[in-house]
């Protein structure tokens, strides 16, 4: 038996229970687009450099110190709020790092201690706001790593683990094989945080995250 | 609409119909979907302070974590309050736990984030102990609505940037799969489960449906049945007409006191049978043979049949089964009231005279029986109803001799209200068959058959200018009995009887001239006389096996012989059997405390209650029979000689004056017949 129901009807009928299923209707939304959002927020691989893409390359290169003999340059891109970028900033500085490279961190938003520890443990490290990162740099979202060559070619640019928040940091690996091979190689996925004003009202509109 | 098209329809109705539960909510899943709905949502609610730390651990904000699952739990919260339908507050609860799970993920953002993700297939497990199908369906759908909005909203985002489609896919996969089982599952458990009040409401209207067809079967059927325990309690359900029957019958009663109200010895029997099975010390069939199995009540008759009844191979209770057999019986009654009429009647036409005599001696008996004190029955009067058997069984009158036969048993039991009914039923039982023949018996006796060829033989002796007086002899003999044809009455007679003691039928040899007899003198005697057939058949001729082992003939022998001998008349009766047992006999009449035991063994054999038998048959056995033979033959004047040898056989010989063959009114000048060359050359006609 098929049933109908006037809706104006019931509405009029049972006002005080209709506006408790109209706010119901609307949490059910609000809950369905949040999580979306929340997922889109850090599930989503994010925007990252073209190898090709001069722009970042002189951005980046201009970071160089004078030196007789010029090498390889990594460029670790973190936002200091995202967890992601954050326990990449923590590896850097607990783990030994490579000789005869130039390693840089460009810093979105300040943390002094770790600045600290980071300049301690000999990396240059380059605090900027927001819209320099965009503007200058041409980057939109953290944590990105970049390597370019002795002639500021970008050969990587991307994540650093293969999965979400993956165990297994590649970027020591990338350099040793980018150095060895001499060619471009298959980026990571890059997962993290929306760093540029656009890109985050892109992946999250509310603002909430 | 096309084969296909059909075809789609049908399976497209299966499945909404498998998805979407029926409509009705029983009270079992009404309460235990508000159980559930109320655990779930404690459950939910205590998982808050587990996401508050999971976000310490990841740093992804305690306060925002408390934040996101209040908001979260709002809705599961208000639709409490609201939602009255429990399936429906269940598939909110379903769609807030997907939620939770966004929530979680956000919150575990770091090396765990993946694992985060196996929350939502475990509450999609967790989502089946609804047991709707829609709950899980909806938890599906708000996970995959999730990503069809980041979708719409990101479009280049979930598969841009290398995101490889195949790990979407299988994503996907995983997520299909596990809600196809889950909802297999839920579906199971509402059929088998959850629906199974549903299934048992559905069955139990269903065995209501045939109890009121039972009831009507019960209401209309006409017999009686019902179901008893085994101390006799009746159970609820019995059919209608025993409440007509047995008025007041209520569950509980028990049935000894519901027959005890008609019949108190059938009530008791009924208990000691159900004693006896109870005790199961014998087999079950012998203990439910043993069980009355006829009632009166009132005109009524009832009969009665037990069947048992187990549960798991142990005797639990019986079906008793009342059929009123009232109206078979009289037409059994009334059948056999036909089948004796045609057999006097045949009876008559062999015999005429004892027919008549037969009649004759019963009014009689019937006469004597109905002035008579029954409950102190004389000896005389117990030889008389004995007498009445013996011949009613000769001419076929079955009911009146097993009257007799009861009579004398409840006379043997001294059971006086049994020999008052007994005592009634059987001249009630007279008097049908006098009504029913009154005017055949009318006819017979006032009028006399004579044979074709005797007349036509009277009639040439007319011609042939005979003697008047012998002439008046063969007309008087007319009127006469023939004692050749009551031997082979009595032939006839021991042949069925053998039959019926399942002996072999004996040689029967009939020695006798043409001797006639007044009826009116000598039936008491032949009624008398069978009893000595009877006993010869009984008593004296052996068993086929005892008979061979003794190096005789299977069959016995026995001589039926009647002569006029000088003055005297002599019938005689002899058997090569076994001979008689004195020595029983006289042990029984020690018991009995007779007189004359050691000096005249042959007086024992005629006296009242000495038999050689230890045993009491409807033939035989009471120690009556002989007896009345001897009085019936000291009353015509006559005497007896017994000869006996052990294993070779009895012979009976009773001796008259030749005289008492008939009255001596009647008795024409001897020396008239006796110079008659009619009747002593050719025919060796007797008269005293």
């Amino acid at each position: 038996m098929r049933h109908t129901i006037n809706a104006t009807k019931w509405f009029k009928s049972t006002p005080s229970k209709a506006v408790m299923y109209t706010v119901l209707g609307a949490w059910a939304i609000f809950m369905t687009l949040i999580c979306t959002i929340m997922m889109g927020k850090h599930s989503i691989p994010l925007p990252m450099p073209e190898l090709s893409s001069e722009e970042v390359a002189h951005a980046l290169g201009e970071h160089r110190e004078e030196m007789q003999e010029p090498t390889w340059m990594m460029t670790h891109v973190f936002l200091s709020t995202c967890p992601c970028s954050k326990r990449l900033a923590d590896y850097l500085v607990d783990k030994a790092r490579p000789s005869h490279v130039e390693e840089h961190i460009i810093l979105i938003g300040d943390d002094p201690q770790w600045r600290k520890q980071a300049t301690a443990k000999g990396f240059k490290v380059h605090v900027v706001t927001h819209e320099e990162l965009d503007q200058h740099y041409h980057i939109k979202a953290a944590p990105l790593l970049i390597i370019m060559d002795e002639n500021d070619k970008i050969m990587y640019s991307g994540g650093y683990t293969s999965r979400k928040q993956g165990l297994d940091i590649q970027d020591i690996s990338i350099l040793s094989q980018l150095q060895t091979d001499d060619s471009a190689m298959h980026a990571l996925p890059l997962f993290g945080c929306a760093v540029s004003r656009q890109l985050q009202k892109t992946v999250d509109p509310t603002g909430l995250f | 609409m096309s084969a296909t098209d059909s075809k789609f329809k049908n399976a497209r109705e299966k499945i909404l119909n498998y998805i979407f539960l029926p409509k009705e909510i029983s009270p079992y899943e009404h309460q235990y979907l508000e159980k559930i709905n109320f655990r779930f949502l404690m459950f939910m609610i205590s998982q808050v302070p587990v996401f508050m730390l999971v976000a310490l651990i990841h740093d992804t904000g305690v306060m925002d974590a408390l934040f996101l699952c209040l908001v979260a739990l709002f809705g599961p919260l208000v639709g409490g309050f609201i939602i009255k339908n429990p399936r429906h507050l269940s598939v909110l609860y379903g769609f807030t736990a997907m939620c939770m799970g966004g929530i979680l993920v956000h919150l575990g953002q770091g090396p765990m984030q993946i694992e985060m993700h196996f929350y939502f297939f475990i509450m999609l497990a967790i989502l089946a102990v609804y047991a709707n199908p829609v709950v899980i369906l909806v938890a599906t759908v708000a996970v995959a609505l999730h990503h069809l909005l980041l979708y719409f909203l990101l479009p280049e985002s979930i598969f841009n940037y290398e995101a490889p489609v195949w790990v979407v896919l299988v994503h996907a996969l995983f997520l299909v799969l596990e809600s196809v089982a889950v909802v297999f599952m839920a579906r199971n458990f509402f059929d088998n489960v959850i629906g199974l009040e549903k299934i048992v409401q559905k069955r139990t209207q269903q065995l209501d449906q045939r109890n009121q067809d039972m009831r009507l079967v019960l209401d209309n059927v006409s017999q009686g049945l019902m179901t008893i325990s085994l101390d006799g309690e009746i159970s609820s359900e019995h059919s209608a007409i025993l409440s007509k029957w047995f008025e007041g019958i209520v569950e509980g009663a028990n049935v000894m006191d519901v027959v005890r109200e008609h019949d108190a010895e059938v009530a008791m029997w009924v208990g000691l049978s159900l004693e006896a099975i109870k005790d199961d010390f014998m087999p079950l069939e012998l203990s439910l043979s043993q069980m009355p199995n006829s009632l009166k009540l009132g005109d009524n008759t009832l009969h009665m049949e037990y069947a048992p009844i187990f549960y798991d191979d142990k005797l639990e209770k019986l079906l008793v089964t009342f059929t009123d057999i009232t109206a078979r019986l009289r037409q059994q009654a009334l059948e056999q009231e036909q089948r004796e009429f045609v057999s006097l009647i045949s009876k008559s036409y062999e015999d005429r005279a004892a027919f008549l005599g037969f009649i004759e001696e019963g009014r009689e008996i019937i006469k004597e029986l109905a002035s008579s004190d029954i409950t102190k029955p004389s000896a005389v009067l117990k030889r008389e109803i004995h007498t009445l058997k013996g011949n009613s069984g000769f001419f076929g009158l079955q009911s009146i001799a097993s009257l007799c036969h009861s009579l004398e048993n409840a006379i043997q039991d001294g059971i006086a209200s049994q020999m008052r009914k007994t005592h009634g039923q059987l001249l009630d039982g007279w008097q049908r068959i006098e009504d029913r023949m009154s005017l055949f018996l009318e006819n017979q006796e006032r009028s006399i058959a004579v044979e074709k060829s005797a007349l036509e033989k009277l009639m040439a002796d007319i011609l042939k200018g005979k003697a008047r007086k012998a002439i008046l002899q063969r007309v008087q003999s007319w009127r006469y009995g023939s004692v050749e044809q009551r031997l082979q009455n009595f032939a006839k007679q021991s042949s069925e009887l053998a039959k019926k003691l399942d002996k072999p039928v004996p040689t029967v040899q009939i020695k006798c001239n043409e001797i006639f007899y007044d009826p009116s003198l000598w039936n008491g005697f032949w009624s008398s006389f069978v009893h000595v057939v009877r006993n010869a058949v009984d008593h004296g001729i052996e068993s086929a096996e005892e008979r061979v082992d003794a190096g005789k003939a299977q069959e016995g022998r026995i001589v039926l012989s009647a002569q006029i001998k000088k003055d005297e008349f002599i019938i005689e009766v002899e058997d090569d059997g076994g001979g008689i047992k004195w020595d029983k006999l006289r042990a029984k009449a020690e018991k009995l405390g007779l007189e004359d035991v050691e000096t005249n063994p042959v007086k024992i054999l005629f006296m009242d209650g000495v038999s050689s038998r230890d045993s009491v048959s409807d033939t035989s056995g009471r120690g009556v029979g002989m007896a009345a033979v001897y009085s019936e033959c000291t009353n015509l004047g006559g005497s007896i000689n017994v000869f006996s040898t052990p294993n070779q056989g009895t012979k009976f010989s009773f001796r008259f004056p030749k005289g008492n063959l008939i009255k001596q009114s009647e008795h024409i000048d001897e020396g008239l017949i006796e110079s008659s060359e009619i009747w002593t050359d050719e025919q060796d006609l007797f008269f005293a």
